[in-house]
Parts: structure tokens; C-alpha cells; sequence
């Protein structure tokens, strides 16, 4: 319904708006002196006419802010930082706070900068669901201890951090009910005693679902893992070791009962010490596996690609010291493994094969710096294979073969990033030559090209040819990726 | 072969707009009704929620994104947001405040991720490194809290370090 001052006021409008436009036409008749000797009351009437546009524009401005719900105004501070949100957004009106009560914060503390006995006692305190340490003391752990409204919290990164005796006395008796990631890259002062107090003796550790340890591996301190009734039910687990593995460490054991991993990365484990770990049937639900720098035979890294006991696996990173550089044939009556869609085989050019069982790949890195003739041969029958049509990303060792292959093959249609890395095999003057650039039809797709190494991988007339060749009209061309 | 499929939408203040179905698709709310209903000719959909203006800057989005699908924004946002964006999304943007509030409120109801994360983008852009009171006047915004009740929470936030 139209109130009376809606009526009044439209009604008014309209008539001054007729007479605004008689007033228009009017003034472009009027002698030009006539405005200097009216001033007062000319600056008067523009006075008004701007109260009146600022008085519409506060309207205008409140419906706005008024349509801004809560639901769209949590989805706005998605975009905004901590400081914004905490310092401004806050402050704005009881709405606009109310809403960041919704909102997850991911805070760094910092001994120099944040003041952490001021944030457990912050109503604020709810909303952290991610908290990062750095450089912490053991008074900071003791405010940390004390806090009763971590309930929230799910990510705990201690990386790099001082984990002595007393921050891990304080450390252990922590409440953070729901804390399901824990991440201790690094830790100092972190013996066989502090592990020990925290995992076999902390109900931290409840929930965790998540954790991340590079340290330096002993025996002894992977038993203390492998021992540790907290770590059960872990679905990632990332186990870094600083140094090559030199003894049996007891990984089997460790890995042992673990049957819910999704996620698992270990790092210089000798893994001829451990024959089948990976695939005897206990890991079904891995689906991303990586073992870098760790040593392990040719053959037991092709039975990673082609066991049926790891069903889900869609990334493996194997950029292995292999034990041996034999050329493996994989067996060809095996089902292929669809599911795999990123594999790093760098350093691993011995499975001329290989694409015949990764059919879906996305994402294939092979980077081989010194590389041997029967290798290369086998990276080439890799590469011309028809099953990696799929390919979106690719990082490989190219030398020119290798790029007329890329370039003229009809099987990379899709690609949209080459990543190319420079190996001392067959070095020609020109790598890439400007014909196989300007004739190229296939790479429609491609969005980066970039070339890691010193020398220039084309010449001048080379770059200029993926101006001229409409193939590459995607391309977001940088001569500094060139360098 | 047969002619581009169409739908008909037709906006709260009635105006209809014809669209191609691959293009409206864009829609999460729109599929969802095209998909319980029958394959009409040219099945009309009302979108009751939704003025014509910001209706047809929804469609003119839908019309160019859904063969170059956006880039996803980064969160949160670490400069402006046109240093993020396309520049069709740039051109895109040139818009009144209130225009642009319309379009959250669009994509939200039309369930549209993409345009409503470039417009929340935008005004969480507009908003970064203001004060509160200077927030306040872009929205037009009274402060209900007590000088107390202001002191209150600018003495808990000290744990955060100053934006």
C-alpha cells in the first residue's frame, strides 16, 4: 500500500521535474550575466538540489546494505584477510559481527607480534579453526594449555618450532577436543622422551586424523609412532626422514594396522628393506602415494603401477633413487589403472610401457638431467604414446626429439602447460627449431610453455613464430620463461 | 540438425529473455527446474526473485562464461581484485553499487558460483583497508554499538596485529 507521504512526494516529483526541464530550456536563453548577478540565489537552489541527490543516494545506499544478508555478507569476508575482518568488518554494526562469528580464521601466532594470552581470552578465540606457531615459547604453550574455547580447532602446525620438555609438558595437556591435523616439520629439542610423552601419554592426539613429522628417523622413534594408540586411525600420514634411511627402521611395523590412509608420503626409506609394504592389500584406500628420495628396485616400483591391491591410487610420485637402471617391461596382461591421473617417474626413464597401464593421465612429470641411450629411447616410445592424450600438464626433459615428438603428435591436443627441463642427451645447437613452432596445428590448448635452464631453448626467430602460428593464440607468452 | 535449444526466464518486474539452454545451464537453480521438468519447446522459467536489470546482466555473464569458464579467485584476495580478473570481468564490473548488490543477491538465488564470488570479490575489494566508519557511509550504515561497547572490542583485538 502507498502511504500519504509516498503520494505527496510523488506528486511533488513529478511537477518539479516538469518544471526542471521548462527551467533547462529556459536557461539556454537567458543573458549569460544574469547568473553572476543572481549568485546567492542560484547557490542556494544547487544547494538544495544537491541535499535533495545526497538525502536519494542514503536511501539508495541502505536498501543495498539492507539485501546484504548475512549469507552474502560471510561470503564477501571469504575474500577479506584477518586484519580486515577483525579490525574493520567487526566494527561496522552488531550484524556485520554477529556474521564473523561464522567465519573460520586461520591464525598465525608469533611471539614478536601476536600476543597470545590476549587471543584465548578473545570471544574471537571460537573461530580459530587453523592455528600456525612460530618460533613459540614454552610460556606461549602455557597460555595455550590453559585455554577451554579451543574446541574448534582442527589444524595445529608446529613446524619449525622448539618442542623441549616443558612446551611439550604444556603441549600434551592442550584441550582441542576436535584437533584432527597435527604438523611437526622440523621440530627441535624433539628426542625420543618428548615424542614419547606426546603420543603415547597426550589426549591431544585423540581425534588426529592427519600427521606430518619430518625428523630425523631412528629405530627407536619409529617405534614410538608405530606403538602409539592415538595413531590408528590415520587417513594422511606424512613421514619425512632428514637423512637416507641406514638401517632397518621398522617402517612395516609403523605402516602396520593402517588401514584407512588415503594419503601417504614417506621420505629416504630404503623400501628394499620392506618387499610388498605398498602392496600387499593393507592400503585400499590410498589414493595418493608419494616416495620421493626413497630407494626402491624397478620392479617393485612397476608392481605399484600395476598391483590391484591399491584400486584408488590417483597420484604417485616416485621420483626415486631406483636401485637399478634394467629396462622393465610391464606385464601386458594387467588391467589398466584408470584411476591414476598424476605420476612423477623423474629419474625413472626404464618403462617404455608405462602409458599402457595409465590410460588417464592428467599430469605426467619425467625429469631425467643426465640421461642414457636406452633410456631416451624408452622416454620416446613413451611419449608417442596415444594414451596420453588426456594430458593436461607436462614436465620433461626435453632435447629436440623430444619436441618434434610434442609438437607434432596429435596426441597432446589438450595439453595446456609443457614444462621443459634441459638434459645433457644429444645437445643440437637448436633445440626447438622455428618450422616445427610455425607449422604446428596440434597444441590449440597449450597456456604456458615455459623452459627451465640457462641456454635459450629457441632462437630469435623461434619466439616470433609463436606470435605468427594461430595454434598458440592461448598462450600467455613470456620471453622471461624462456631464461 | 535442429536449432539452438532456448528458455525463456521471465524476471520479477515480467520482462522475459530468451537464452540459449547451454548458456543458462550456468544456473545451478535453472538446471535443477529444467531437469525435474519436461523438454518443452521453449520451457518459461520465473525467476520471481530477480529485477530485469540484474537479470540481464546474469544472462550477459552466462553468455561469455560458459565458453570461458572464470578463473577461480584467490581467498583471500592478497591485492585488488582487478589485478585478479580478466578484463572482461574488469568491463564487466562497471557498475553501481547497488547494481552490483543486485548480482550477489542474483547469483546467489540463481546459484550461479562463479558470478557470485566475482561480485562478492568486488565488494570485499571495496571494503579492504576502510575504516568501519568509512564502511558504514558506503552502505549507508548506522552504528548501533556504545562508545563502551566499541572500546570493548577494539581492546580484544589487540592480539591481531593492526591492518
Amino acid at each position: 500500500m502507498v502511504t500519504d507521504i509516498e503520494s505527496v512526494l510523488f506528486d511533488e516529483m513529478t511537477s518539479v521535474n516538469s518544471q526542471l526541464i521548462s527551467l533547462a530550456s529556459k536557461v539556454k536563453l537567458v543573458d549569460n550575466r544574469y547568473f553572476v548577478n543572481n549568485s546567492g540565489m542560484i547557490d542556494e537552489f544547487i544547494e538544495n538540489i544537491h541535499e535533495f541527490l545526497k538525502q536519494v543516494d542514503i536511501h539508495r545506499r541502505k536498501v543495498s546494505s539492507e539485501q546484504l544478508n548475512s549469507d552474502n555478507l560471510f561470503h564477501i569476508y571469504q575474500f577479506l584477510d584477518l586484519k580486515n575482518l577483525v579490525h574493520c568488518c567487526q566494527l561496522v554494526c552488531k550484524s556485520w559481527k554477529q556474521t564473523l562469528n561464522r567465519v573460520n580464521f586461520t591464525v598465525k601466532v608469533d611471539k614478536s607480534k601476536t600476543m597470545i594470552g590476549q587471543l584465548v581470552k578473545s570471544s574471537l578465540i571460537t573461530n580459530v579453526t587453523s592455528l600456525r606457531m612460530q618460533h613459540p615459547t614454552s610460556d606461549m604453550f602455557k597460555s595455550l594449555s590453559s585455554c577451554k574455547k579451543l574446541q574448534n580447532l582442527k589444524t595445529l602446525d608446529l613446524n619449525y618450532s622448539r618442542l623441549g620438555k616443558t612446551a611439550v609438558k604444556y603441549l600434551a595437556k592442550c584441550q582441542m577436543p576436535n584437533l584432527t591435523e597435527l604438523k611437526l616439520n622440523n621440530a627441535s629439542n624433539f628426542t625420543e622422551i618428548e615424542a614419547k610423552e606426546l603420543f603415547h601419554s597426550s589426549s591431544l592426539l585423540s581425534n588426529i586424523k592427519k600427521l606430518e613429522i619430518q625428523h630425523e628417523m631412528s629405530k627407536e622413534f619409529i617405534e614410538i609412532l608405530s606403538n602409539s594408540k592415538y595413531l590408528k586411525n590415520l587417513s594422511h600420514l606424512n613421514l619425512k626422514s632428514l637423512k637416507m634411511e641406514t638401517g632397518n627402521y621398522g617402517l612395516d611395523l609403523c605402516l602396520k594396522d593402517k588401514n584407512d590412509l588415503e594419503r601417504l608420503e614417506i621420505r629416504r626409506f630404503n623400501l628394499t628393506n620392506y618387499p610388498k609394504l605398498l602392496t600387499d592389500g593393507s592400503f585400499m584406500n590410498l589414493t595418493f602415494l608419494d616416495i620421493a628420495h626413497c630407494s626402491i628396485s624397478n620392479r617393485e616400483l612397476g608392481d605399484l603401477l600395476v598391483s590391484p591391491n591399491l584400486p584408488k591410487l590417483a597420484t604417485l610420485h616416485a621420483s626415486c633413487s631406483s636401485t637399478d637402471n634394467s629396462i622393465i617391461e610391464l606385464p601386458t596382461d594387467i588391467h589398466t589403472r584408470s584411476s591414476l591421473t598424476d605420476l612423477n617417474f623423474s629419474n625413472i626413464a626404464s618403462f617404455p610401457s608405462l602409458a599402457n597401464y595409465c590410460t588417464n593421465l592428467l599430469k605426467l612429470t619425467i625429469i631425467i638431467p643426465s640421461i642414457e641411450k636406452k633410456s631416451s629411447n624408452a622416454l620416446i616410445d613413451l611419449i608417442s604414446s596415444p594414451n596420453l592424450s588426456n594430458l593436461k600438464r607436462l614436465d620433461i626433459s626435453c632435447w629436440d626429439e623430444i619436441f618434434e615428438i610434442l609438437f607434432t603428435s596429435p596426441n597432446f591436443t589438450k595439453l595446456e602447460e609443457l614444462h621443459s627441463y634441459p638434459t645433457d642427451f644429444r645437445n643440437t645447437e637448436e633445440l626447438l627449431t622455428t618450422e616445427l613452432i610455425l607449422n604446428c596445428k596440434t597444441l590449440i590448448n597449450l597456456r604456458l610453455f615455459q623452459w627451465y635452464g640457462m641456454r635459450q631453448v629457441t632462437s630469435e626467430e623461434g619466439e616470433e613464430a609463436f606470435f605468427k602460428n594461430p595454434t598458440f593464440s592461448k598462450l600467455n607468452f613470456d620471453y622471461q620463461e624462456f631464461n | 540438425m535442429s536449432e539452438t535449444k532456448q528458455v525463456e526466464l521471465t524476471s520479477k518486474d515480467k520482462v522475459s529473455f530468451k537464452v540459449d539452454r547451454d548458456v543458462i545451464l550456468m544456473s545451478g537453480l535453472v538446471k535443477d527446474m529444467l531437469e525435474e521438468g519436461d523438454e518443452d519447446e521453449t520451457p518459461i522459467i520465473p525467476i520471481p526473485n530477480v529485477d530485469s536489470k540484474p537479470l540481464q546482466k546474469v544472462i550477459e555473464y552466462c553468455q561469455y562464461h560458459h565458453k570461458e569458464p572464470a578463473q577461480e579467485i584467490e581467498k583471500p584476495l592478497k591485492g585488488k581484485i582487478e589485478d585478479v580478473i580478466c578484463d572482461w570481468d574488469k568491463k564487466f564490473l562497471e557498475i553501481d553499487q547497488s547494481l552490483l548488490i543486485e548480482l550477489i543477491m542474483a547469483a546467489n538465488y540463481l546459484n550461479i558460483k562463479d558470478l557470485l564470488d566475482l561480485t562478492c570479490a568486488k565488494v570485499a575489494s571495496m571494503i579492504k583497508g576502510k575504516s568501519p566508519e568509512q564502511i558504514r557511509e558506503m552502505f549507508g550504515i548506522e552504528n548501533d554499538f556504545t562508545p563502551e561497547e566499541e572500546a570493548k572490542i577494539r581492546e580484544e583485538n589487540k592480539w591481531c596485529e593492526e591492518a
